[in-house]
């Protein structure tokens, strides 16, 4: 299980579930009757009529206490104790009874039954998705309908969570809504309906020549999505970015990360990929500058480098053969960050661009976009020249070290740093790709128009970035024309 | 909660003190506030408070049961809190029983009052139906969702939106039963009585960053602070109690 950087525990389960893994289930539970299944991280799982909840679902869920109230009333009398608290390991325990104890609600039984209608209420809140099925093993149901349902379920769920969390006014939403579909009917890519679920079949012309990239595969001839997102179409490749993607890395990409482990000859680095990166001690220049071999000494020293928790920016410099990730930080623009605030976005926002380090002068601040959406915005810091520090110079260093603690960062240093974070949050709730323009401008935006910074994170500013980006991509358009 | 470089822990306290947080609002401005109400139609009443990252959820159930022996003629509430696994990886199985318990405690005391039932926000004589045999037995949870700091406050909130929005059915009871037995009750399913939360009380938690004091801290400015202190206010203006807790054990700052 994955330490610290996993803001989702859930979603392994959800792909596992989502993709459509039910012959293995069928072949582990068997015909006898059904011990706890797989219990995916607290989500239920069905297979054909089998039982399923996951107990640990149980106790999240508000009312899991009454369950031994509605039992009694409703078969007459107690049963084993195992019935006693929502916790058996039978699979019987179900929240969904007790909070319904007292109340009724049709197309159930004692025993749970499809709660469709109180589920869908509270979709999209929930994380952990628990289901009450029809227990009665004589009855014969298939096994997909009930995937594709739980798959549905799960991805409008998604969906609603992508939604814009903002308390938006009826004017605003028509006009976010028109800022929209301009941007949509600008966009060069030809699918206007691009994302798709699970199950959910790809509009591909078949005669021409294609590659089926990740997400994707072949299903009775067609071709058919197994993650839920977008499609994407690169020349012949076709394939499906899922919504909650990781980092993908390439050699050579600009990324920011977080020190989680200093470790023999090397460090262990957070940046939202599968697996922490690893920076060696090789790959890192020393402090005097020299180029030397590196003695146990250093080694000893690796603290005094990086620490745990600190922000660090480097390049991936390759794969290992196991797929983790090695990176370098050799010249004098990547290493520690401090004086400043790390904002997380959508890796995919982030493109590949000539350069990922923006010295904005006007305002005296750095931003770094890291390709893996870890994006800093902090004071300058000027590249120093290695090769001129020398013994003197880095006792000098150590009063200016002591001088920092005492002083902070200018107010007004402070002011324009917090815009431009405020400017990346309000790009990145609108899904526009980051881009240092593309900021310098929303900032001025703001400025422009007086807007207080706190405002920022309002819903008119967002609604007005929007509406200039739909502008200004049509004057880019007309441009070229 | 990730961790935070010495850094951006500067810079963090640094805002602070220049009344510049990290998103750029004043020491003593709250995050916007977003509440509904009636979420959950099997419980009686219920909310969802979100304040920025921070997501709790109150519910509200009650049922009939017996009163206390000692109080006949007082109904029973009980306030529990769920920190769930998926509001921080710490909470992951029992990791979040400690603040369950801690926020429980400290929301029961605010809402119910002291041992005597002095300052109490709800009156729990309200909720008896027939002295000394049935009384409605009301169970608050609270559940937290997702946790960016702030939680006494946004469960307080979601605690008083629920019960504002709760609605307690309307009882008949039979004819006079004598000595020991039952009385016959009849619930109804049509009319419900609403609940009177004028005197339910709202938290604000003020914690201690450096020299000055902050409302609504997210995680990473709680992970700085040195204390809090949460004061539950009502209506009146009167302070119901004084909470001072120490939320994350943070070291304590030397003297400067």
């Amino acid at each position: 299980m994955k330490r610290l950087g996993s803001n989702n525990r859930y979603e392994d389960s959800y792909q596992i579930l989502l993709a459509n893994r039910e012959d293995e289930l069928e072949t582990k539970i068997g015909t006898g009757p059904p011990k706890m299944p797989l219990i995916l991280d607290g989500i239920a799982v069905v297979v054909g009529k089998h039982v399923l909840l996951g107990n640990k679902t149980n106790t999240d869920l508000i009312g899991g206490r009454y369950f031994n109230k509605c039992y009694p009333v409703i078969v007459g009398g107690k049963l084993n104790s195992s019935f006693d608290t929502p916790q058996d390991n039978d699979g019987h325990g179900t929240h969904i009874l007790s909070t319904d104890g007292g109340n009724s609600i049709a197309n159930t039984s004692g025993f749970g039954g499809l709660l469709w209608s109180g589920q869908v209420k509270i979709q999209d809140l929930l994380m952990v998705l628990s289901l009450t099925l029809l227990h009665d093993r004589s009855q014969l149901e298939p096994a997909p309908w009930l995937w594709s349902f739980l798959a549905k379920l799960s991805s409008t769920t998604i969906k609603k969570m992508r939604g814009l969390q903002l308390p938006l006014s009826q004017t605003q939403r028509i006009r976010l809504q028109r800022a929209f579909e301009k941007l949509q009917s600008l966009s060069s890519k030809a699918n206007s309906d691009a994302s798709v679920t699970v199950a959910d079949t790809i509009p591909v012309n078949y005669e021409d020549a294609f590659l089926k990239g990740h997400g994707t595969t072949d299903l009775n001839g067609e071709l058919v999505a197994t993650v839920c997102g977008v499609v994407e179409r690169i020349n012949k490749l076709v394939y499906v970015r899922g919504l909650r993607a990781r980092y993908k890395p390439e050699v050579g990409d600009i990324v920011v990360g977080r020190v989680v482990e200093v470790a023999q000859k090397r460090w262990r680095l957070e940046i939202n990929f599968s697996q922490d990166a690893v920076l060696m001690l090789s790959s890192m220049n020393m402090p005097d500058g020299i180029q030397r071999r590196r003695t146990a000494l250093d080694e000893l020293n690796m603290r005094g480098i990086f620490e745990e928790n600190d922000v660090v920016c480097a390049e991936v410099r390759n794969f290992q053969h196991d797929g983790s990730l090695q990176l370098q930080a050799r010249s004098q623009k990547y290493g520690k960050l401090e004086k400043g605030q790390l904002l997380i976005v959508d890796p995919y926002l982030v493109k590949k661009s000539k350069s990922h380090f923006h010295h904005l002068e006007h305002f005296g601040i750095d931003l770094i976009l890291g390709r893996n959406g870890f994006i800093w915005v902090g004071e300058h810091v000027e590249t120093r020249d290695s090769m001129a520090v020398d013994q003197a110079n880095s006792s000098e260093q150590s009063m200016v070290l002591e001088e920092k603690n005492q002083t902070h960062t200018p107010l007004e240093m402070r002011q324009n740093i917090c815009r431009t974070a405020n400017a990346v949050r309000v790009l990145s709730t609108l899904g526009f790709s980051m881009d240092a323009d593309l900021i310098m401008e929303t900032v001025e935006l703001s400025s422009s128009l007086k807007i207080d910074i706190h405002d920022m994170l309002g819903s008119e500013f967002h609604v007005l970035v929007a509406e200039r980006e739909a502008e200004r991509r049509s004057l880019m358009g007309k441009r070229r024309r | 909660m990730v961790g935070l470089s010495v850094g951006e822990k500067h810079f963090i306290q640094g805002g602070i003190s220049q009344d510049l947080r990290l998103d750029c609002r004043k020491r003593l401005t709250y995050r916007p506030i977003y509440v509904e109400t009636g979420i959950i139609p099997q419980a009686h009443g219920s909310a969802r408070v979100r304040l920025g990252a921070t997501d709790v959820i109150a519910s509200v159930k009650a049922e009939l049961g017996k009163p206390n022996a000692l109080q006949p003629d007082k109904g029973k509430i009980a306030i529990f809190v769920d920190c769930s696994p998926t509001a921080a990886p710490m909470f992951e199985g029992r990791g979040g029983e400690e603040l369950s318990t801690e926020l429980s405690v400290a929301l029961e005391r605010c809402i119910l009052g002291g041992k005597s039932g002095a300052g109490a926000g709800i009156d729990p004589t309200s909720l008896v139906v027939v002295e000394g045999k049935v009384c409605w037995d009301l169970y608050v949870d609270g559940l937290v969702i997702s946790s960016d700091g702030n939680l006494l406050d946004a469960l307080a909130a979601a605690i008083k939106a629920a019960l504002s929005n709760t609605g307690i059915p309307k009882v008949d009871v039979a004819a006079e039963m004598t000595g020991d037995e039952q009385p016959e009750v009849n619930i109804s399913d049509e009319e419900f009585l609403q609940f009177d939360t004028s005197g339910i009380p709202v938290i604000v938690t003020l914690t201690k960053v450096g020299k000055q004091y902050i409302v609504d801290a997210t995680s990473e400015e709680e992970s700085q602070m040195t204390s809090a202190v949460s004061v539950s206010v009502n209506r009146k203006g009167h302070l119901i109690n004084k909470l001072d807790s120490e939320i994350a054990a943070a070291e304590a700052s030397e003297e400067e």
